[in-house]
């Protein structure tokens, strides 16, 4: 009997020590990442404006296609514009769920309540001083199944990071397709420039706002290496933690440059 | 690179496009004619190959974020099933366990207590998101078949209605704080579903006829759409012919009494009152997926980011939509044939004698056109039968706001709320300066108008919101000289970020609240 509650307890130690990761850095990357996306957006708002003038070259002034109604609207997005939106959104919902998780969120019950269950163990010792075997032995029993259980509540987890770090790679080919994409990015507003006449120096200024979003994907591709590596190794990466506040810290940079590029081609057309 | 096949054709029209843009700036006469000729041939071809290179890169596009789409909706919803798993186990170790057992929702006779708590088992959050994937679509079709598939003999609206209400109350008890957060353990919670009880789950129950599936996925579609959930909220139903006088006495007969639905047969004894055990706080806000995400809905299954509304926010929301049409979003401009004189209707509000053909001469000798976006707004509102008791019509947006501040009414149809706290909803104004006020805020805004008064404004009406693209709609008189749509910058907690002019951002003067 002693030697289960001596089991639960240290069940139960085992366990607030091996909370799930968390660690303030993370919380810099997850702002960052807020930042990137906002300049995808800030992107695809300049991007938009050159697609819709060879999009125009489609329509007739004397038809209406309802494929083509973008065209006509001051606000609305492209087919092109609205996928890489899509995917964007899609991306950050996979980063929150991974953030939650690293932040200690998704679980956020098991911080209250590890207390809680030490407390409820603390009680268990307190019947073990008392002579009602009966109820020792139960209540014994049942918090260390409860405990074991909690283990395979743990086990559910290491799946979940396990699951992320595979399915990390989906994140990472949509980040490379976007980033292939931004070849056909530039030559649609080459094209565009050209049909409309428009400005050259303009199109140049987009070419080094490309230039800064594809070196934004390529870091934040970088980072999700590193992100999943934080979430295989667990607790005490401080060297992750390191690479990730530095990584911010570019991102940061590179959204500036592109917020900034994109106050200046808002309007080109 | 991009493996775009039609890039390097698209590339080479571009470059000789430049080259003829230049010759043609150089040229004249038949020389000129000719270089334009073949521009426009260039063009044709140009515009063909756009078209294929689009449809090119949409497919390589929509694979990879169709992919990543899905991984993101599986991890939320893998997410959910570990809190839940921890849930129950912490619900084992006594942490979370409930009092007292509640009684069936239905009909059983069994137990004693009706608590409408059944266990803390939701943790908070800003919303809920109710993952519908095959197997709690499966769940879902089961135990609605259970409960009313034997509807159809009362008529087809009755069974429509039925389980449709039944997929609500289990949503609304997803959403709610008090039940399990998935749908498969709302469903197989103990003493909630009759046909449950015996079975013990609801895979045990009979696979759902087609026809109930189909009810259920035209009604969880349309909520996907954004249809108002049909029970405002409610958690509970019951047969009251077939309940326990104690559960009558202790929530049964409240819900009959307060029923916000029913469905079947009363006369003939086989009915379900839907409604709110007494004392059953409302569920928290939520968004459904159902192969696609719903708009987030409040407690009461209002949909909070499009345009859902009752009453009057409804009326002005329709007024607006109708305009909208009639100007075909902004094509038709206020001197067009189609229109000039509807936006003579818009002044007529203000009782002043303009059109859209209107032109009024300044001092400095400048012939213009009167701006009539305030006088849009003044005629939208009267529209809704709303007198001037309540609120005034005016020239310039800032006359409103200017009266909405020194509270000249009684009962006023606005209310200045601070743009930088307040989110905005549909039917709602937002406000801003224009040119010299271009930078005010609301402070300055309030200084100016006891100081002075006039400061050059627009305005234009919410009429939608959505918190995941982080993007309201509105709409506005003379944007582009017409009535146009435009879309404008939230933040996560819905409040207007600033708006933005060629490249410039500026801060909005206020959020005008529209109240009932």
């Amino acid at each position: 009997m002693l030697k289960l509650f001596f089991y639960a307890i240290g069940l139960s130690l085992i366990l607030t020590a091996c909370s799930v990761p968390g660690e303030s850095g993370f919380r810099d990357y997850r702002e960052s990442y807020d930042a990137a996306r906002l300049a995808s957006e800030q992107v695809v708002d300049v991007y938009n404006q050159y697609d819709k003038v060879n999009r125009r070259l489609r329509t007739s002034d004397v038809t209406f296609d309802p494929d083509l109604a973008d065209v006509f609207s001051e606000t609305a997005l492209t087919p092109i514009s609205t996928k890489i939106s899509e995917g964007f959104a899609a991306a950050t919902i996979y980063t929150e769920v991974l953030a939650r998780y690293l932040d200690n969120n998704t679980l956020s019950l098991q911080d209250d309540d590890l207390s809680t269950i030490n407390a409820a163990t603390t009680s268990v010792a307190s019947l073990l001083k008392s002579d009602e075997a009966g109820a020792q032995i139960n209540a014994v029993i049942g918090a260390v199944r409860s405990l074991v259980n909690l283990s395979l509540a743990r086990d559910d987890r290491d799946e979940f990071v396990r699951s992320v770090r595979e399915n990390s790679q989906i994140v990472d080919e949509f980040l490379m397709v976007v980033r292939a994409d931004t070849v056909d990015m530039y030559r649609t507003a080459r094209t565009a420039t050209a049909v409309s006449n428009g400005s050259n120096e303009k199109l140049e200024e987009f070419r080094t706002m490309l230039a800064n979003w594809v070196l934004l994907i390529d870091q934040t591709r970088a980072d999700l290496a590193v992100l999943q590596a934080q979430v295989e190794a667990g607790t005490g990466q401080q060297t992750a933690v390191k690479l990730l506040a530095d990584s911010a810290t570019r991102i940061d940079r590179y959204a500036q440059e592109i917020s900034a590029a994109r106050d200046s081609l808002m309007g080109v057309f | 690179m991009s493996g775009n096949p039609f890039g390097t054709e698209i590339d080479s029209l571009t470059t000789d496009l430049f080259r003829l843009n230049s010759e043609i700036s150089s040229a004249s006469g038949s020389t000129k004619d000719a270089l334009q000729k073949e521009r426009s041939a260039k063009l044709q071809a140009l515009a063909k190959l756009d078209a294929l290179s689009e449809e090119w890169r949409l497919g390589r596009l929509t694979q990879a974020v169709e992919a990543l789409k899905q991984l993101a909706v599986s991890e939320l919803a893998r997410q959910a099933r570990i809190r839940q798993r921890l849930s129950r186990l912490l619900q084992g170790l006594g942490v979370d366990s409930p009092d007292v057992e509640e009684e069936s929702v239905d009909n059983v006779d069994v137990g004693s207590n009706a608590s409408t708590d059944t266990g803390n088992h939701n943790s908070s959050a800003l919303h809920q998101q109710i993952i519908i994937d095959a197997r709690a679509f499966d769940a879902l079709s089961r135990v609605a078949q259970s409960e009313v598939g034997h509807f159809a003999k009362h008529g087809i609206d009755q069974l429509e209605g039925g389980v449709a209400a039944v997929v609500d109350t289990i949503i609304n008890r997803v959403a709610h704080k008090s039940f399990p957060d998935t749908i498969e353990t709302v469903v197989d919670q103990r003493f909630q579903f009759s046909a449950i009880n015996t079975l013990g789950t609801w895979e045990l129950l009979p696979v759902a006829r087609l026809n109930i599936q189909n009810i259920i996925r035209d009604y969880l579609d349309d909520r996907i759409a954004g249809l108002k959930g049909m029970l405002g909220g409610a958690t509970h139903f019951l047969n009251p012919h077939l309940s326990s006088a104690n559960a009558l006495a202790q929530w049964g007969n409240h819900v009959v009494a307060n029923a916000v639905a029913h469905f079947g047969d009363d006369t003939k004894k086989d009915v379900h009152f839907h409604g709110f055990a007494p004392g059953t706080p409302l569920p928290r806000a939520y968004q459904i997926f159902f192969d696609s995400f719903s708009p987030t809905f409040d407690g009461r299954g209002n949909a909070q980011s499009t345009v859902k509304s009752s009453g009057l926010r409804q009326g002005v929301l329709d007024t607006l939509e109708a305009e909208l049409e009639f100007f075909d979003n902004g094509k038709h401009k206020e001197a067009d044939d189609e229109v000039w004189e509807r936006v003579g209707t818009y002044w007529a509000a203000l009782g002043l004698p303009y059109h859209g053909r209107s032109k009024v001469t300044l001092s400095n000798g400048k012939v213009v056109n009167p701006a009539w976006s305030a006088a849009f707004i003044s005629w939208a509102i009267a529209e809704q039968g709303i007198g001037s008791d309540r609120f005034k019509g005016a020239q310039g947006h800032w006359r409103y706001v200017a009266d909405a501040l020194e509270g000249i009414f009684s009962k006023p149809l606005f209310e200045v709320m601070d743009p930088t706290k307040f989110a905005p909803q549909p039917g709602d104004l937002v406000h801003y300066g224009r040119e010299w006020a271009s930078q005010f805020d609301l402070v300055a805004a309030k200084e100016h108008i006891q100081i002075d008064g006039f400061y050059p404004s627009h305005s234009d009406f919410v009429v939608s919101v959505d918190r995941n693209a982080k993007l309201i709609s509105t709409v506005g008189g003379n944007v582009s000289n017409s009535v146009s749509q435009k879309r404008q910058k939230i933040d996560s907690s819905g409040v207007l970020l600033p708006h933005e002019k060629n490249g410039s951002k500026y801060p909005w003067i206020a959020v005008m609240r529209l109240l009932s």
